[in-house]
């Protein structure tokens, strides 16, 4: 792949897919590293990618399989919970804590409480600039399926606020 | 009749965008408590949203796309002129000060006029082909040689 185009891909689609890793780890490093893993596999692998125009869903993929694993593997979000829970919190944490309120925080932790196949697709469907179309052809579902599992979760979310 | 407890699993779908049967449609028109509830579910159901997309909304940090091309090998075209703007102009004001001066003092004045007549090859990239150009412009040659007489 020529160095323009690279590089245009990646301006392109560097911030969808930093919130794609990001949705699944929760966690500001860990995606830029994920990120930055996706591309470089991307690159690596651009001729297998037959259709360029699905270049976004696929480097998203990528992404998402990585951060998969690095969630599952990575001994170190372990530590960052220990450390959580021993109070040695950052300071930005405990801001942004203070500015979510009560009900955001509410919010996300029912979302963790999703199953993942739910959590995933709420998530993804709320990053601004990712198709449905692209999320169901990340995830190797058809759209219908997005849709559906889009409503479920929404409804679940829903059924936990309203008495 | 209705029961208003038994439409909730029903007004979460209509919460969510799903067109009401006639009879509940119906019934939303008479029954406030079922209508309030619905605005209810509706008002959660914004903010729920709101907060997804605020949880997955983190910019990436600073530098994401050089990191990128520079593990791939790639060197980060240039981007924006008005960046690097300021410090070219202030570089080349004091580097015309010095060379000016200096063949001032050795009572020269060649190094001043050599780069005052010195036409930056850039500029035949803006003019186009059907401009009057005064003499060819031969990039390598236009620099200016600034060496003392």
């Amino acid at each position: 792949m020529i160095r323009p185009a690279f590089e245009q891909l990646v301006r392109e689609n560097q911030r969808i897919v930093y919130q794609v890793a990001y949705s699944v780890l929760q966690h500001a490093a860990d995606a830029d590293d994920v990120t930055q893993d996706a591309f470089v596999r991307a690159y690596a692998k651009a001729a297998d990618l037959r259709e360029p125009a699905h270049f976004r869903a696929w480097v998203c993929r990528i992404a998402r399989n990585l951060a998969l694993n690095r969630l599952r593997d990575d001994r170190r979000r372990a530590v960052r919970t220990a450390r959580a829970a021993h109070g040695d919190i950052d300071p930005g944490d405990i801001a942004q804590a203070a500015i979510d309120g009560e009900f955001s925080a509410r919010v996300r932790t029912e979302i963790d409480a999703l199953p993942e196949h739910l959590r995933e697709v709420v998530r993804l469907c709320a990053i601004d600039g990712l198709e449905p179309s692209v999320v169901a052809s990340m995830l190797g579902i058809p759209s219908g399926t997005v849709r559906s599992r889009l409503h479920l979760a929404r409804k679940r979310l829903v059924e936990r606020f309203v008495p | 009749m209705i029961a208003c407890a038994a439409l909730r699993p029903e007004l979460i779908d209509v919460a969510l965008g799903v067109p009401p049967r006639g009879a509940l449609r119906a019934h939303l028109a008479t029954c406030t408590a079922c209508a309030a509830a619905l605005a209810e579910c509706r008002s959660a159901l914004a903010r729920i949203d709101e907060t997804v997309r605020e949880s997955v909304a983190a910019e990436p940090l600073a530098g994401l796309t050089e990191r990128i091309l520079a593990r791939t090998g790639h060197v980060p075209a240039p981007r924006a002129f008005a960046g690097w703007l300021p410090l070219a102009t202030a570089a080349a004001l004091v580097a015309g000060i010095a060379i000016a001066t200096e063949g001032f003092h050795d009572g020269g004045t060649s190094a001043a006029h050599s780069l005052a007549a010195w036409r930056s090859p850039t500029r035949a990239l803006l003019l186009s082909h059907g401009s009057v150009v005064d003499t060819p412009l031969d990039i390598d040659s236009t620099a200016p040689t600034l060496t003392r007489t």
